[in-house]
């Protein structure tokens, strides 16, 4: 429709057309835009054929201002450039065309920088500086100035949302393995970009993409092994990382308690629940049901009971959690009378069951797992 | 607080529409870099203009294999107003078959030419020949005034279809936006009216339904190219302030009671747009009522994404959609004239004649 875009080759080389410029090409990096898409926009912008060489894959693309791959005719290059990522080439790009034009150098400048961002983007190994970037990012006390700043450094946008992830290492695993791992797979399935640090037996994972929480939720599900214990913090505008941080850490404590088996906790699934993780360890521990199930767990076979109650809390019924516990269900039957008896609450009653599925969240949530504290 | 909305300083004050966390295709987010858009959308003589500059500053359209004329309305044989023809020169021999467009611009704003680019392509690709009028625009000539251009031009390529060497039996209708509204009226009409047989009704983000009574209506108040706004002001330019409660289905195809024995159907729609869900709401209607429709909605986009960035991978593929239902009605229609392959989208047809650059424009 020749009606509604400006065509730079029309506009005066002021300010404002080279300000549009930067800002097309800002779009296409935010956007994660594929190699494809830069080059397809860069010949529309340039009205020519743009062309770029990946020397690592060996790989030429050219597309002409069509959109159409390889065009067969070559006119000379009026413009080109190497693509350099942390300083060492991988690259070249460049404009075809029979004249030059104003905004030539200016397009080809900018066509480097972004596809060097995008193949930088594209690899997942942390860079020297990161942990201690990510850190100040999630960390309390940085100033806003700081924050942004990091996370600018960092190669995310800073206006947009991202979230961070928890991991906790289960039973000193190894962690910086597993936070590798996540990052390639959250790189490779969704195009997100990952920066971790790992602070002991916890890490932190910054993450920016257009996932939503389940599907990052399932990516996360896929790669991990059980080595740590995954927490999916909200989605948040970049300068409120601290909260998606807390978020995830405190999903990371429901791991094996609430709401789901196996894999990641979600903060946002956990709704209202997420607020038992605030009740402090000792209220928890003298509170006379929990001090129950803590003691019913010290004796034989008590132990089992007690992870029993847990299945039937996050299953709901005797069938699903045997299912998951691989006992019959008359087994599950069993073990929860022994939990009944214990705690001097019938299951069927609606008012003993809260009451026991409390208890089993708050004895899990204090006893199991990774202990709370940022 | 729309994210990334507000311009940072020194920017020029085109308008960055995004809303809330809205993410648009990464070519299509970046295309509105470039968009010229009056401060006052509701200006209409600002729009007018906007149009003009825009067309007159675009590349120059040079297709060698397509011959584009304009033949004048007002005469006794001739178009009830201007028409711009695109013929593909090196045509086989016969008559071709033809597609009536109707350009986009809220019924009040535009002209033939801006949609030069579409017309041109698919004239040289699908062998077609592309029959565009210029309509009368609203306020000054509100409904029916465009309709009826639209629908008396239909009437006048069927009976002058031997003089023009077109194929009655093969013409096809299609329109962008408010011309989608034009398209499906015309379809309408016919059907009721017993007019000229239609092959195929191409509907691009078409407009449909003055009642704007949708969750995409109510909630794009200010999204690119097209917003909630805008849709309002358009529809009383269009039908009046002082709407009768009965709106013709010919000015709001979605009033038609029956979309029974329609011509088969492909509808676009785009996802961040007002008009998104009373489109879907018209094909899934079309497909009720029994209509051959085939129906592509496209996350991440603005309305008419793939007329106003035609280079994007995603406007390419809505291209070749179009390119590949042309042909296939074509052949249906003269099963044993050949097919010749045209550029496609992103490399998928081989060209045989007016290859990619030779016979295409190159940059002036």
């Amino acid at each position: 429709m020749r009606g509604l875009l400006l065509r730079l080759s029309a506009l005066d080389p002021d300010a404002g057309a080279s300000l549009r410029l930067i800002d097309y090409y800002d779009e296409l990096l935010a956007s994660r835009a594929s190699l494809d898409a830069i080059v397809r926009a860069t010949a529309a912008i340039a009205e020519c054929t743009a062309g770029v060489r990946d020397d690592q894959a060996g790989h030429v693309t050219r597309i002409d201002l069509h959109g159409i791959r390889s065009p067969a005719v070559m006119a000379p290059v009026v413009a080109e450039q190497k693509v350099l990522v942390e300083g060492a080439p991988v690259g070249r790009v460049w404009l075809e065309r029979d004249q030059s034009h104003a905004f030539d150098e200016m397009v080809i400048e900018r066509m480097a920088l972004t596809v060097a961002a995008r193949w930088a983007a594209r690899s997942a190994t942390a860079r020297p500086g990161d942990p201690a970037l990510v850190e100040l990012v999630i960390s309390e006390t940085s100033s806003e100035e700081d924050r942004h700043r990091a996370v600018r450094l960092l190669g995310f946008t800073p206006d947009r949302h991202l979230r961070v992830l928890a991991a906790w290492s289960n039973r000193g695993a190894d962690l910086a393995g597993a936070v590798r791992m996540l990052s390639t797979g959250m790189a490779d399935s969704g195009g997100s970009l990952a920066r971790a640090v790992v602070m002991g037996e916890r890490a932190a994972i910054l993450e920016q993409s257009s996932q939503s929480t389940e599907e990052i939720r399932k990516v996360v599900g896929g790669v991990t092994d059980g080595t740590a214990s995954i927490g999916v913090g909200p989605r948040v505008p970049a300068g409120r990382a601290r909260e998606s941080w807390v978020g995830a850490a405190t999903a990371a404590r429901f791991v094996s308690v609430w709401p789901r088996a196996e894999g990641p906790v979600a903060f946002e699934e956990l709704g209202a629940i997420a607020c038992l993780a605030d009740v402090p360890r000792e209220v928890a521990l003298v509170n006379s049901d929990v001090q129950i199930l803590e003691q019913h767990a010290g004796r034989t076979s008590g132990r089992l009971d007690v992870e029993t109650l847990l299945a039937f809390v996050r299953d709901g019924s005797l069938r699903t959690a045997a299912e998951h516990q691989h006992m019959h269900h008359s087994s599950i039957a069993n073990r929860l009378r022994h939990i009944e008896e214990a705690l001097g609450i019938g299951l069927d009653d609606p008012a003993g069951r809260v009451r026991a599925q409390t208890a089993a969240i708050l004895w899990g949530l204090n006893t199991m797992g990774p202990s709370p504290g940022t | 607080m729309a994210e990334g909305a507000s311009p940072k300083p020194g920017q020029p004050r085109h308008r960055r529409r995004r809303r809330g966390e809205a993410w648009f295709d990464a070519e299509l987010s970046a295309a509105i870099a470039f968009f010229d858009t009056p401060d006052d959308l509701l200006d209409i003589e600002a729009q007018r203009e906007s149009f003009r500059r825009n067309y007159e500053g675009a590349r120059p359209l040079s297709m060698t294999g397509v011959e584009v004329l304009d033949i004048p309305g007002g005469t006794s044989e001739g178009p009830p107003v201007r028409v711009r023809i695109y013929r593909p020169v090196h045509a086989p021999e016969g008559a071709l078959p033809a597609m009536l467009w109707l350009h986009g611009g809220a019924f009040s704003f535009a002209f033939a030419e801006i949609d030069d680019d579409i017309c041109s392509r698919l004239a040289l690709d699908a062998g077609y020949v592309l029959v565009s009028p210029d309509y009368r625009l609203s306020p000054e000539h509100p409904f029916p005034a465009g309709i009826d251009d639209a629908y008396r031009t239909l009437e006048w390529m069927a009976a002058q279809a031997t003089r023009m060497g077109l194929d009655p039996g093969c013409i096809v209708v299609g329109g962008s936006s408010s011309g989608g509204a034009l398209a499906a009226a015309i379809c309408l009409r016919a059907r009721d009216e017993h007019g000229p047989t239609i092959q195929l009704q191409v509907l691009s983000c078409p407009v449909t339904d003055d009642r704007m009574d949708s969750p995409s209506m109510r909630t794009y108040d200010d999204t690119p190219v097209f917003d909630q706004v805008q849709a309002a002001a358009m529809w009383d330019r269009y039908l009046g302030t002082d709407r009768p409660p009965d709106v013709s289905p010919f000015a709001a195809p979605a009033r038609a009671r029956s979309l029974a024995d329609l011509p088969p159907a492909y509808v676009v729609t785009a996802h961040h747009d007002p008009l998104r869900d009373e489109a879907l709401r018209y094909a899934m209607r079309l497909i009720a009522a029994g209509n051959r429709t085939e129906l592509h909605h496209f996350p991440d986009t603005f309305h008419s994404f793939d007329l106003v960035v035609p280079t994007s991978g995603l406007s390419l593929r809505v291209y070749s959609d179009y390119l590949a239902i042309l042909r296939r009605v074509r052949a249906d229609a003269a099963p044993s004239a050949p097919v010749e392959a045209g550029r496609g989208a992103e490399g998928t047809d081989v060209p045989e004649y007016g290859p990619t650059t030779s016979a295409r424009s190159r940059t002036a």
